[in-house]
């Protein structure tokens, strides 16, 4: 227990610091949209998550002058585990599957997500704050890895 | 003395003397050559995990304003350092808690061997009035009559606009609380190489006076003496929960109907997990309601592209095992606090309570 504690203290601690409290988690990729995107989805299957289903946001961009035409959201996770946590707490249906922005920008592409740290008012027990946490760190380190094979 | 061994003691001594003077000669040129390295080190590593993924790989400007060697050229260390640390409060910059070593290496790295200029810090003396009427003349057609600056993010990226990147807030604390008068009154006398700010003493002969009112006035704008970013507090909780008087079925029906009533699209709504179950009997009661206002999405995206991450606008329906079916709303009044824009957090307000009528319609 003692030492569970410590761990979450040390993670709550680790994710504060490092991140800037709850910013939104940002990555610029050294490749175009399609490299990406190829990357982020074989990225997120390494990591033991799965890829659900993608909602394209550009068809109606380019008629209202927004010059990229890519402009994509993943919508990704562990399908066990949010539905354990939907069940245990339906507040946090809004914020499932997670999800990750992609957006072309000349040639480099945008890799955006909102931090799951966001969600910890919303549970209630140690063991799903960890989750969460874990969650959160996989999510950093999904745009990293991303960000890392085109440097 | 034999004469030929004087010689070749001569010509010895003057071999080894020019051997000695290369050498260090081609020391002192691996110095001067590796000498941008030595003071960068460290410098890249700052910028790439912090500043790279706003103001791009090459400081060319993105979401963040470009950090042309030039500009930065106009800007006093104190001024770069004040800045990463207080930001832009309401203008996309977030402030960066960074060591004074870390301050000083990245200033270095963004300079790259460009002398920093010194400023005095003597506050400028002018009429707060007179500058009043030069601004209204010559700036506010861009940096707006509140001083508010450019709508949007830095340097415009995606969208067809007048400028390129756009014009700094001279109201914003973050902004004020940075600057020294002489800095903003040598960048108004000779403007900024490379960017649309231009030399006002040379384009419309400002005078030294013209110029010092207008720093007084640009001045009057700073709230207090000492700067603070006290984060305002979100109204609401973090999800909207509403009970619903009729079933599942009816009630996402309902719900559809409010939502094309309240000027969204309706997508085809979605079981929660779909694309990671095969249907089950229990998914079939997590039912996803999705819809977009483009209008409302044109705007938010044109502050910021990275709104993305709230699309599309949704309501979830589930019933619970009590038969009982609740909807939930995301209350994006927390997700957009994220986005440090003042504008957006009233946008995103109107539509949290548009989207609030929309579901109460849909379950009265």
């Amino acid at each position: 227990m003692v030492v569970r504690v410590l761990a979450l203290c040390v993670l709550i601690f680790a994710s504060t610091v490092s991140a800037g409290h709850d910013e939104l988690l940002i990555e610029r990729v050294n490749a175009k949209f399609s490299y990406t995107w190829l990357a982020l989805d074989k990225t997120i299957k390494a990591n033991g998550y799965k890829a659900a289903y993608l909602q394209r946001c550009d068809f109606a961009l380019n008629e209202r002058h927004y010059k990229s035409a890519k402009y994509r959201i993943l919508f990704f996770g562990q399908y066990d585990e949010m539905k354990q946590m939907t069940h245990k707490y339906p507040k946090l249906a809004p914020f499932f599957p997670l999800k990750v922005t992609v957006m072309e920008e000349g040639v480099h592409t945008l890799i955006i997500a909102t931090p799951p740290i966001t969600l910890l008012p919303l549970v209630e027990t140690d063991e799903d704050r960890m989750l969460i946490f874990r969650w959160n760190e996989d999510m950093k380190s999904i745009l990293k890895q991303v960000k890392n094979q085109y440097k | 003395m034999d004469q030929s061994l004087f010689w070749s003691d001569i010509l010895e001594y003057a071999y080894k003397k020019i051997k000695r003077e290369r050498a260090l000669k081609s020391r002192k040129l691996l110095v001067i050559l590796f000498l941008p390295w030595l003071s960068f080190a460290g410098g890249q590593e700052i910028y790439s995990e912090n500043c790279e993924k706003c103001h791009g790989f090459s400081q060319q400007g993105s979401l963040g304003l470009p950090l042309y060697r030039s500009t930065i050229a106009n800007h006093s260390d104190h001024y770069l350092k004040k800045t990463i640390e207080h930001g832009r409060p309401g203008r996309v910059m977030p402030g960066f808690k960074l060591s004074n070593a870390q301050l000083t290496k990245l200033i270095r790295f963004l300079r790259s061997g460009v002398k920093a200029p010194q400023y005095s810090t003597k506050a400028i003396v002018g009429d707060v009035q007179a500058g009043k009427y030069t601004y209204e003349q010559y700036c506010l057609r861009c940096h707006g009559d509140k001083l508010q600056g450019g709508e949007g993010t830095g340097k415009n990226f995606s969208w067809q606009k007048d400028r390129d990147v756009s014009p700094p807030a001279l109201a914003n604390q973050g902004f004020l609380h940075s600057a020294e008068d002489q800095m903003i009154k040598r960048i108004i006398m000779k403007g900024i190489k490379d960017t649309e700010m231009m030399s006002f003493e040379k384009e419309f002969n400002f005078t030294d006076q013209m110029a010092n009112d207008l720093v007084a006035y640009i001045r009057s704008h700073q709230k207090s003496p000492t700067f603070s970013n006290e984060s305002k507090d979100v109204e609401g909780p973090l999800v909207y929960v509403y009970q619903s008087q009729h079933d599942l079925t009816t009630t996402v029906n309902k719900l559809r109907d409010s939502a094309a009533a309240y000027n969204f699209r309706v997508y085809p709504s979605r079981t929660l997990f779909e694309g990671f179950e095969n249907p089950s009997e229990d998914s079939k009661k997590q039912i996803v309601v999705r819809f977009c206002n483009f209008k409302n999405m044109q705007k938010f995206l044109k502050l910021d592209p990275r709104l993305g991450v709230m699309l599309p606008c949704r309501a979830t329906v589930i019933e619970n095992d009590q038969g009982k079916v609740n909807i939930y709303l995301e209350n994006y009044l927390h997700a957009v606090k994220r986005f440090n824009n003042d504008q957006i957090s009233i946008d995103a307000k109107e539509l949290i309570e548009s989207m609030k009528e929309m579901v109460e319609e849909a379950i009265w």
